[in-house]
C-alpha cells in the first residue's frame, strides 16, 4: 500500500520540462545518449530529447564513481602539492537499469566500508541514481538469478518506469524522495492502473530471463576450489582483461605515479585480475602464476569470497562479461549448479 | 587479533604522512639492507600514527610509488619509525639512494598486528629468519620495554641468516644475547672463519632448542621456505596450530582492502593480515 501512496507519474510530454528543471537546479544530468548503434551513458544536455527504449548501456556507470583513472594527488619536487578544487558537483544520473544500480550498492560495501575512499564518497553522495525498470532483457541477461530483478531498488534513489504514455516515479531513498518533491509540480500521484501497469511489465521482463538456482554457489565454488571447474575457462582465457572492464562490480586498480620535469601526479586506474604482473612480487614471486589461478580468482572473488565478506553475490546478472568475451566464455556454464 | 585500524574516518586513506629520513643504516654485507629511521614532520602526524609490532605502512616516495614495508622500530620507541628495505624494484632501489635528510612519506599504520593480547602471560617463542626479522625486532623490542616485560613469560628467539655478514641489528642481537630476559639463539646456515656461533638452518636448530609448547605462542616469520620447515617442527613440538603465528607478505597497492590484488582466499592480507595463525593458513588456499 505504501507504494501507491508515494510512487508518482510524470506525463511524457513533461519529461522535458524535467530534465530542463534538473539543469537548472545545478545538476549536472548523465543520461543515455547513442553512440554508433550503442547506447551509452553521457552527461546529456537538458533539452536533450530523453527515452529509455534501449536495453541497457554498453558499459555500465562504474567509471562515474570509479573513474578509470583518477588523480590522487598531485606533487612537486617529492612534495605534496593542493590540487586544483575537486569538482563536487552533483550530479543525477537518469536511466541506467536497476542491474547496474545494484551494482552500485554493491561497490558501496567496498569503498564505503572503513576507512571510506573518500574519492568515491565524494562523488557517490553528490549523485542521485534515477534507474529505469528494464523491460527487454538481453539474451545474456541473467539478474533474477543472482538475487535481482528488473525492478530491483537497490542502489537507485528513484525508480523509474516507461508506462508508454507516462513515467512512473517511485522514491527509494530519503534523498530521492526530497528530489522528487523539490519537481512536485511536474508530477501527480500515480494511479492503481499506472502501478499494476508496472509490476505486470516486469513480470513479464523477468519470465523472458532463465532462472538458474545458485543457492549455496559460495560453498560449492569453496569445495571446487581444487577441481577441474576452471578448466574450461581458464583455458580458452586470453587473459585480455575485458570481461573485468565491462563488469559493473569488479573495481580492482592499480596506482602509479606520473612525472613530468619537477612535476607528477599519483594515479588509480582500472585493473584487472586477469593479468599476471596484477599480483606478480618484487621477488619475482607470483602466487597466481598462470591464467588457471586468475581466471579461479575472478569467479572466487565474486561467488565466493563476497558471499563470506559482504553476504552478497558480487554479480548483478548484466551479461556484458557473456556479451564482450572474445572467446566466448559464459560466465552462466561456469556458475551454472 | 581484533585491533582495530586506528585511521581516522576523516584523514583521505590514500594521502602520506611527510617524513625525513634521518639516518641511514647499512644493515648486512651485501649492503643491500639498510634500516631508515624516519621523523614525522608534523607532531600531529605523530600522534594519529598509532601502531603495535606486526603492522606495516606504505613507504611512498612521490615520482616512484609505494612499497608496504613492515615497521621494525616498536611503538615503545618514541619520536622515529624505522623501516628495514631490500633494494629490490624501482622504489626500494630509489630509497636506497637517497641521503639524509630526504623528504618521503608513511602512509599507516595497515593491517592488523601480532596478537598482543593472546601472547600475554604465555611464553614467546620468536622464530626469525632473513631479512624478514623486522617485525619480530618491533616486537622483541616492545616485549623488553620496562613497562611491558612482566606481561609476558619467557621469551625465547632464534634467529638465522645465510651468513654471519647478512644478520641484521647486530648490535642489538649482542645486547639481547647478554640480556636474561631473552633466550636468543643466534645462527647462519654457514659461518665463514671468524664465526664463532652456531652453525645450520633455522627450523634445525628450532628442533635442537626445541622450546615447550606448554603455555606458549610461536610467531614466525621468514622466506617461503624457512617456513615450509618451520611449521612442522612446531607441530611436532606440540604447539597448537592457533598457537603459530605468522606473517605473510603480497603485492599490494591501496594497503585498505579495496584495490582487490592481495586477497588469499577471503582474507585481504592487508586488511585482515599481515598477521595469520597457522590454523587459519590450513583453511585458505595456498595462493601466497
Amino acid at each position: 500500500m505504501a507504494e501507491t501512496i508515494t510512487a508518482r507519474a510524470m506525463e511524457k510530454k513533461k519529461f522535458a520540462d524535467f530534465t530542463r528543471a534538473i539543469v537548472d537546479n545545478g545538476y549536472q544530468l548523465y543520461g543515455p545518449a547513442i553512440e554508433g548503434r550503442e547506447a551509452i551513458i553521457a552527461q546529456i544536455a537538458e533539452q536533450a530529447d530523453v527515452s529509455f527504449d534501449y536495453r541497457n548501456f554498453k558499459m555500465s556507470p562504474k567509471d562515474l564513481f570509479l573513474s578509470q583513472s583518477e588523480v590522487l594527488c598531485r606533487f612537486c619536487r617529492g612534495e605534496i602539492v593542493p590540487d586544483a578544487a575537486a569538482d563536487d558537483g552533483r550530479r543525477v544520473l537518469l536511466g541506467i537499469r536497476p542491474c547496474d544500480a545494484k551494482a552500485i550498492s554493491l561497490m558501496d560495501k567496498v569503498f564505503l566500508q572503513e576507512p571510506a575512499d573518500s574519492y568515491y564518497k565524494r562523488k557517490r553522495d553528490n549523485t542521485v541514481v534515477i534507474s529505469a525498470v528494464c523491460s527487454s532483457p538481453e539474451d545474456t541477461c541473467f539478474c533474477t538469478s543472482v538475487g535481482g530483478s528488473p525492478a530491483s531498488t537497490e542502489g537507485s534513489d528513484i525508480l523509474l518506469t516507461d508506462l508508454g504514455e507516462s513515467y512512473l516515479l517511485e522514491p527509494v531513498t530519503p534523498k530521492g524522495e526530497d528530489f522528487l518533491n523539490r519537481f512536485s509540480s511536474l508530477t501527480r500521484n500515480a494511479s492503481k492502473n499506472e502501478v499494476r501497469e508496472k509490476e505486470r511489465i516486469v513480470e513479464e521482463a523477468a519470465s523472458r530471463m532463465q532462472k538458474m538456482d545458485l543457492e549455496g554457489i559460495a560453498e560449492r565454488f569453496a569445495k571446487a576450489f581444487e577441481s577441474d571447474l576452471w578448466d574450461t575457462p581458464s583455458q580458452r582465457c586470453l587473459g585480455c582483461g575485458i570481461c573485468t572492464y565491462f563488469c559493473p562490480t569488479c573495481h580492482c586498480f592499480d596506482v602509479t605515479d606520473e612525472t613530468l620535469h619537477e612535476n607528477g601526479r599519483r594515479l588509480r586506474t582500472w585493473d584487472s585480475c586477469m593479468y599476471s604482473l596484477f599480483t606478480l612480487h618484487a621477488s619475482g614471486h607470483n602466487p597466481r602464476p598462470s591464467q588457471r589461478e586468475r581466471t579461479r580468482q575472478r569467479f572466487m572473488h565474486k561467488f565466493s569470497y563476497s558471499v563470506d565478506n559482504y553476504g552478497e553475490l558480487f554479480c548483478v546478472g548484466c551479461g556484458r562479461c557473456i556479451k564482450h568475451c572474445p572467446v566466448n566464455i559464459d560466465l552462466r556454464e561456469v556458475i551454472a549448479p | 587479533m581484533k585491533t582495530e585500524n586506528p585511521q581516522s574516518t576523516i584523514r583521505n586513506p590514500y594521502i602520506p604522512y611527510p617524513v625525513r629520513i634521518d639516518k641511514i643504516t647499512i644493515e648486512n654485507a651485501d649492503r643491500d639492507l639498510k634500516t631508515l629511521k624516519l621523523v614525522f614532520l608534523n607532531k600531529e602526524d605523530e600522534e594519529s600514527f598509532q601502531y603495535l609490532p606486526g603492522q606495516f605502512a606504505e613507504l611512498s616516495v612521490f615520482g616512484k610509488g609505494e612499497s608496504p614495508i613492515g615497521i621494525a622500530s616498536s611503538p615503545t620507541e618514541q619520536g622515529f619509525l624505522l623501516f628495514t628495505v631490500k633494494r629490490v624494484g624501482v622504489l626500494t632501489s630509489d630509497l636506497h639512494d637517497s641521503e639524509e635528510g630526504r623528504i618521503i612519506g608513511v602512509r599507516g599504520p595497515l593491517g592488523k598486528p601480532y596478537p598482543l593480547d593472546v601472547m600475554e602471560g604465555k611464553n614467546v617463542v620468536i622464530v626469525g629468519g632473513g631479512f624478514a626479522f623486522t617485525t619480530l625486532r618491533s616486537t622483541i623490542r616492545y616485549i623488553l620495554a620496562p613497562q611491558n616485560r612482566s606481561r609476558f613469560e619467557k621469551v625465547t628467539c632464534i634467529y638465522g641468516a645465510r651468513s654471519p655478514g647478512e644478520l641484521m641489528y647486530k648490535e642489538e642481537l649482542k645486547e639481547w644475547e647478554a640480556n636474561p630476559d631473552i633466550d636468543m639463539h643466534i645462527t647462519v646456515d654457514k659461518g665463514d672463519e671468524s664465526w664463532t656461533g652456531r652453525e645450520g638452518f633455522v627450523p634445525t636448530v628450532l628442533k635442537q632448542v626445541a622450546p615447550s609448547a606448554d603455555n606458549a605462542i610461536a610467531l614466525v616469520c621468514g622466506p617461503p621456505i624457512m617456513l615450509k620447515f618451520t611449521f612442522p617442527v612446531l607441530l611436532e613440538l606440540d604447539f597448537a596450530p592457533e598457537m603459530i603465528v605468522v606473517s605473510l607478505e603480497m603485492r599490494m597497492k591501496c594497503g585498505i582492502g579495496k584495490c582487490g590484488r592481495c586477497n588469499i582466499g577471503n582474507t585481504y592480507v592487508c586488511k585482515d593480515g599481515p598477521v595469520y595463525t597457522y590454523r587459519q593458513l590450513q583453511s585458505l588456499p595456498a595462493e601466497y
